[in-house]
């Protein structure tokens, strides 16, 4: 090994650390309360994690939370940019999520159709930071 | 296989004693059984500092913070935080103050006024995972130094930082490498002393057990600055842990042509190996420390000729602590220039202290210097614990000294604390609240050293001995007022006279709580009293006849039946002769009844008391 | 030069000129400026554990010690201020209070630095408790004792063992007020490995080595000393006799002798001196109670020579018979006339009488060659100084001996070879910078072989030629190595017996190997035993008096294992055989001093023969004539002798 090979093992061996730094373009959160699980939270987690593998997309950390709120609304999840701009969707499926991978995290393009209506959303707008 | 959660479990060895391995069996029995397997990730790290919590849990990336953790604990913080996103309530800590729940360590007060730099990847890295510390930015410094710099440019980098050794004395790290590094021969040596044997300190043994590579790697920067082939690891045998992850950490940095022949292909070859010590404190003294690597028995020899000139076998040798090491990574990655602006003009960088005594938040903390022992205490340590008051600090372990309270403004660092009477030493910081007496404070520091003596020099082997018998003259109630004039003779004879440094500071917890805490001392030798009611023959027991309800606890734990039934009443009362002062009936009373005090003779009634002795 | 430059100090205000390269104390004392020590000794290494020799030096703020500190150019250093001189005294408080140091009942009280250092800084009380520990006493030894409740720990008797005998038998043990000198980590001397070289006893400063012999027979003051060589081997060693009333006490290595500075082994320190053995004080015919007068036993020798007449004479001599004796039986030689020849009745006769090496040469090696030979037992001290340089790292030690030898321990390689198998091999070695594989060795061994062949590393071989003990001679052939151009290489050979050499130069061809006499009947033998007690001798002397017609025995005391002669003479001691010389192994010529005055009608070995002489042929009373008088002549004659042997071996 010379001093490029350790540089390209570094660069390497940071994505397996990258979740513990706390510097991410985005952050992924999945609601799962008991509602959430119901309406089928894990597979969509599942779904995301495997998404963001095919795309080899390593920085994102996923992590989940209790119920937020919009029980009538599961599977909620909400994508935080590092700006803190935080964007909520809901009534996802796993292929709903899987597209939210696609087209927000990789595309970084909202994607419209699924975020949560403005209306039953108390005290929040679309693009509020929280 | 990327996992969205990183448990970090700390496997440092207050954990591990904490039962740190079981959690562990816990955490992936749970994990298998609700099936996460694919997305958590358990990771051992190193010692995160605050061991009186142990066993320590930090879930990331949320980076909750979990403390005394046990199994079932475990079990309920997969099914609830990890499986569900819920934090477990339970093993969060709670604010003193406030009673509120404290989510991260970023919050804790006990982490929130520290500054990382030594500790900066323990607690955060697998130390038995050379890819994460490579992930760490890890042996970049070491490409860098062997790719683009000189010996004379990586030296100059450590003059610039003002680095001081933090292995006690404080001596000028870039000028000792120069040293070194001009000595003449072609056979030099690179040491690593991490026999840490202060009682109570465990900054090395953090460092080693939860980041080798850093050591590994600024000792393989020394070699090529220095010139040096060859390296050792002095660890002693008492820590198995820090010996085994640093044979495991050489070996990995072998296998990465880190260390060996031909490093990173850039022509410079250097080695190191680990030689355990069997558990002598003097062989932390430099030389003794040689000897031992040597084969010999380990016992300190004068200088000069110093280490740097001749050390091993006889060739120009480099010897610094584990701390100081650790210093030297960043120093080269961030630049000299950077570490002279943490901390103070004199003393540079942080310093890593064990905090331990009657303090709420005990373990490891690391602060810029300059912090003053107050910040120390009150703000990362929580302050003293049941309301007591704060009486004195004992920093420098045995060749240290006790700070009082009308220091506890003075700012850490290595000058300033010699000016009042202590030193850094390595970094042992016990508090001492009303409780403590210190004239059996000094004497159980007294007590290590006569212990370690070496047994070469007659100030330090006789010497320690004979102040002994003097401080145990006072807390047996028997010194007379010459007895301070005759300890301080002897106290100043031995530290001109003896030969090494344990035994040059061997009168130092005596000077400095004489210096301090004068008073105490004449309490003992002239009223026989011992103000802190410690000494066992300076105090009496009796029983409160208003409070005593008559149970008869005290009587049924008195090893020497001393505690009878007075009279018909149903009171209880102690036979002063009989007592043998064990405190057993003190500590099982639940009404207060028994007290303990001391008495003594007071100054009027002296001379009537000399008459009849 | 280092060591030569001067340098410039100002010692108590006065100026003081030093070298460069010496320490502090070596300054002062070279300037006649006392400064006490405990743990310095000058002939070995400096440890400055004792704390006494702490001075003053202008610029630092700690007290030196000046037995480790290198005085340097314009130092300004202070010895005696009173500080210090307390200092010393609380230090001496402190050593006195340690363990029992209560003078009256101590053998070396008057002669111990402890007690004249608490004189000397009027210790007239001890201010700190007294801590006496009940330690133990070392009695295992038949030669000396320790006793740990005297000891200071100053690590001399340590140094001594391991830096000049080279056995570290004797090391500290345990820590702190625990520390004790542990012989074998927990052993104790007379189980040990200790050599009982007594080196240890003559460096301790204070009573806790001590001889046992000796012991209350006299302290330092009552004794008088005087120098000789020593008796025992080859090496030649000098030794310090002290006596008291015209008796031996106590014998320790001569410090001002070059060969040995004040060290030696357990024969020349204790075994030469026979306490206990009786002595024969007069003539005799026969058996102990026939003791008559001179002039009868004399004609009694007329006689058994003419009975014996026409058969060959022999005289037996001890090698141990001074180059004085040589000459007499040179001339007795002759009056026995022309059958009689000499033999040396203790060892047998090396095939070559010429000096080889010098022990510098031993001290400067880097690889150290042992053929067939066992110095640890023929010449001790000789041994030691392999060791030493072994134990410092400074050479490497190959042993090659088909038997076992007492060096094998120390020695990196041990190669079972005959010593033509050791010389192909250091041939091939030196030619091809290592050896082939035939050499079975396992790998660290064989790498530590061919280190010593490559470079060019100073080589000595150390060789014992003489007939083993079938009578088959083992010789080490050096003329295949000789030629050898790149080879560093040099030879050094142990003679044994002490005066091997010497009297092999004076009789020439007139002495003869031991060996050809035993069972063939000869006619007279007169046997030269001096005080040699040693069992060899008497083996031989009782086998050639089986042989021979009639035995005259010439010998010093009663011994059960020399045969009855005809005829015994009484002769002196080595101790009493007054101004004469030996020849070491090396060629150096040695002085042997009278150290007591022979008994009233005992003459040495060399009058008597004289005597004997006289009777046989009135004619050479006076001698041949041929004995060299002064070291200068005898050094000439050797001279000549060497020359004259190194051409005919030539040839």
């Amino acid at each position: 090994m010379d001093i490029n090979d350790l540089k390209k093992l570094r660069d390497e061996a940071k994505k397996d650390l990258e979740l513990r730094s706390g510097e991410h373009a985005y952050k992924i959160t999945i609601s799962m309360g008991t509602v959430g699980i119901a309406a089928g939270a894990r597979d969509v987690m599942k779904a995301v994690i495997d998404e963001l593998a095919k795309r080899e997309i390593d920085d994102i950390p996923v992590t989940i939370t209790g119920s937020l709120g919009f029980d009538d609304q599961e599977v909620v999840m909400s994508v935080e940019s590092a700006e803190g701009e935080k964007v909520t969707y809901a009534r996802l499926d796993t292929q709903k999520a899987r597209e939210v991978v696609a087209r927000h995290i990789d595309g970084g393009e909202r994607v419209k159709e699924f975020i949560v209506g403005i209306a039953e959303l108390p005290g929040n707008t679309e693009e509020n930071a929280s | 296989m990327n996992y969205r959660t990183h448990a970090l479990l700390c496997a440092g060895a207050a954990c591990l004693s904490s039962g740190a391995d079981e959690v562990q069996k816990k955490l992936e029995e749970t994990i298998r059984e609700v099936d996460l397997k694919n997305e958590v990730k358990i990771v051992r790290t190193g010692c995160v500092g605050s061991c009186d919590l142990a066993p320590i849990l930090i879930i990331e990336p949320d980076s909750v913070f979990y403390q005394n953790v046990k199994p079932r604990d475990a079990e309920a913080i997969v099914r609830e935080h990890l499986l569900k996103g819920r934090v477990y309530e339970k093993c969060l800590i709670r604010d003193p103050d406030t009673r509120n729940l404290i989510m991260t360590q970023a919050d804790f007060s006990f982490f929130r006024r520290q500054q990382k730099i030594v500790l900066g990847n323990c607690g955060i890295i697998d130390p038995e995972n050379i890819r994460e510390y490579i992930a760490r930015d890890g042996y970049q410094a070491l490409g860098k130094v062997l790719g683009s710099m000189s010996a004379d440019e990586v030296i100059s980098e450590l003059e610039t930082s003002r680095l001081r050794g933090r292995g006690g004395a404080g001596f000028p790290v870039g000028r000792k490498w120069r040293f070194v590094c001009n000595a003449p021969g072609d056979k030099k040596f690179v040491v690593c002393n991490a026999d840490e044997g202060d009682p109570g300190a465990f900054m090395d043994r953090s460092v080693l057990e939860g980041d080798p590579h850093r050591v590994l790697e600024a000792m393989t920067i020394a070699g090529f600055a220095v010139g040096a082939q060859r390296g050792f690891l002095y660890i002693r045998a008492e820590y198995p842990l820090a010996i085994r992850r640093v044979e495991l950490a050489i070996q990995q940095a072998r296998e990465l042509n880190l260390l060996g022949e031909n490093i990173l292909n850039t022509g410079f070859s250097f080695d190191l190996e680990v030689r355990v010590g069997a558990g002598a404190f003097v062989c932390g003294e430099e030389t003794a420390l040689l000897a031992s690597i040597q084969g010999q028995r380990g016992m300190p020899r004068p200088r000069p000729p110093f280490p740097a000139i001749k050390g091993l076998w006889g060739c120009p040798t480099l010897l610094n602590n584990v701390e100081t090491y650790a210093n030297i990574v960043p120093i080269i990655t961030n630049g000299g220039e950077w570490f002279s602006k943490i901390g103070t003009e004199r003393s540079t960088g942080t310093k890593v202290f064990a905090l331990a005594g009657k303090i709420n938040n005990t373990g490891l903390v690391e602060v810029p210097m300059g912090m003053t022992l107050r910040e120390i205490i009150y703000e990362i340590g929580g302050g003293i614990p049941g309301g007591k008051k704060f009486k004195a600090a004992q920093t420098g372990g045995p060749s240290g000294g006790c700070i009082p309270e009308e220091h506890l403004d003075t700012p850490v660092e290595y000058d300033t604390l010699m000016e009042i009477g202590s030193m850094m030493g390595s970094g042992g910081l016990i508090v001492m609240d009303e409780d403590s007496c210190m004239v059996d404070v000094a004497k159980f520091f007294l007590e290590f050293c006569v212990d370690e003596s070496c047994g070469k020099c007659p100030p330090c082997r006789v010497g320690t001995r004979q102040m002994h018998r003097i401080l145990e003259k006072f807390t047996r109630g028997e010194a007379e007022l010459e007895d301070i004039e005759k300890l301080e003779n002897l106290t100043e004879m031995i530290q001109k006279m003896s030969l090494c440094g344990l035994g040059q500071t061997s009168p130092n917890p005596i000077l400095s709580t004489l210096h301090h805490f004068r008073e105490e001392y004449v309490a003992h030798a002239i009223e026989k009293r011992c103000p802190a009611k410690v000494c066992s023959a300076l105090v009496q027991y009796s029983i409160d006849e208003e409070k005593c309800t008559g149970c008869g606890l005290c009587s049924r734990v008195c090893p020497v039946e001393a505690i009878t039934k007075v009279d018909d009443r149903k009171l209880f009362a102690i036979e002063e002769t009989r007592c043998t002062r064990c405190g057993a009936c003190l500590d099982v009373c639940r009404v207060d009844a028994v007290t303990k005090t001391s008495v003594g003779i007071p100054a009027e009634e002296r001379e009537e008391w000399l008459a009849k002795n | 030069m280092a060591g030569e430059k001067l340098i410039n100090l100002n010692i108590n205000g006065k100026p003081v000129e030093g070298k460069q390269g010496q320490t502090i104390l070596e300054v002062c004392r070279g300037a006649g400026i006392e400064i006490p020590t405990l743990c310095y000794h000058p002939n070995l290494s400096i440890v400055g554990g004792c704390r006494m020799c702490m001075v003053e030096v202008e610029g630092s703020n700690k007290l030196l010690a000046s037995c480790s500190t290198p005085a340097e150019d314009g130092m300004v250093i202070l010895t005696h201020t009173e500080k210090l001189k307390e200092y010393r005294r609380l230090n001496l408080e402190f050593l006195f209070s340690e363990r029992n140091h209560i003078c009256p009942f101590c053998e070396s009280s008057g002669a111990c630095d402890l007690q004249n250092l608490g004189y000397e800084h009027n210790m007239e009380s001890i201010r700190v408790e007294y801590l006496a520990p009940q330690l133990e006493t070392d009695l295992s030894s038949p030669y000396f004792g320790l006793d740990h409740n005297r000891c200071i720990l100053c690590t001399r008797c340590i140094r001594t063992c391991d830096e000049i005998e080279g056995i570290h038998t004797l090391d500290l043990v345990s820590r702190g007020g625990k520390t004790v000198v542990g012989v074998d980590l927990h052993g104790e001397f007379g189980t040990s490995t200790c050599t009982s070289c007594g080196a240890c006893v003559q460096v301790c400063p204070t009573g806790a080595l001590y001889d046992k012999m000796p012991s209350y027979r006299g302290r330092p003051q009552d004794l008088e000393s005087k120098s000789t060589t020593c008796p025992g081997c080859g090496v030649g060693c000098g030794l310090t006799v002290q006596t008291r009333y015209e008796q031996i006490i106590r014998v320790i290595g001569d410090e001002a002798c070059p060969i040995n500075t004040g060290h030696t082994c357990r024969i020349g320190r204790y075994e030469s001196i026979s306490y206990e053995a009786e002595r024969i004080q007069r003539p005799r015919l026969g058996a102990k109670s026939d003791s008559t007068d001179e002039n009868t036993v004399l004609a009694k020798c007329k006689t058994l020579l003419s009975k014996t007449k026409g058969r060959k004479a022999v005289i037996g001599l001890t090698s141990r018979a001074t180059l004085e004796t040589g000459f007499e039986a040179k001339a007795l030689l002759k009056a026995l006339g022309d059958n009689a020849v000499a033999t040396l009745l203790d060892v047998d006769l090396p095939p070559s009488t010429t000096p080889c090496g010098s022990y510098d040469k031993i001290m400067d090696a880097d690889v150290i060659w042992l053929v067939d030979c066992n110095p640890a037992r023929s010449a001790p001290v000789l041994a030691s100084m392999v060791r030493r340089q072994v134990r410092k790292r400074a050479a490497k030690l190959i042993v090659c001996s088909k038997r076992r030898t007492d060096l094998d321990k120390y020695a990196d390689i041990k190669l079972e070879l005959t010593p033509s198998d050791v010389a192909k091999l250091m041939a091939q070695g030196f030619k091809d910078k290592c050896t082939d594989e035939s050499i079975v060795l396992d790998s660290p061994r064989k790498k530590t072989l061919d280190q010593c062949f490559s470079g060019s590393l100073k080589h000595i071989v150390i060789t014992s030629d003489r007939p083993d003990r079938h009578g088959q001679l083992q010789i080490f052939p050096k003329a295949e190595l000789e030629s050898l151009k790149d080879a560093n290489l040099d030879f050094f050979n142990i003679s044994v017996g002490t005066n091997t050499l010497g009297l092999s130069a004076v009789l020439g061809d007139q002495l003869v190997n031991r060996k050809d006499f035993v069972g063939k009947p000869f006619g007279l033998f007169i046997a030269c035993v001096g005080d040699d007690m040693s069992e060899a001798l008497s083996l031989t002397v009782r086998q050639l008096d089986a042989a021979s017609e009639a035995t005259v025995l010439l010998a010093s005391y009663e011994s059960e294992h020399n045969p009855i002669a005809d005829v015994t003479l009484p002769v002196s001691t080595w101790w009493e055989e007054g101004p004469s010389h030996i020849v070491n192994m090396t060629g150096e010529i040695r002085e042997v001093e009278s150290i007591l005055e022979s008994k009233a009608g005992i003459r040495t070995t060399a009058a008597t023969m004289r005597c004997l002489t006289a009777t046989f042929d009135p004619d050479l009373k006076d001698g041949t004539g041929e004995l060299p008088h002064g070291n200068r002549a005898i050094e000439d004659f050797l001279k000549n002798v060497w020359k004259e042997r190194k051409a005919a071996s030539n040839e």
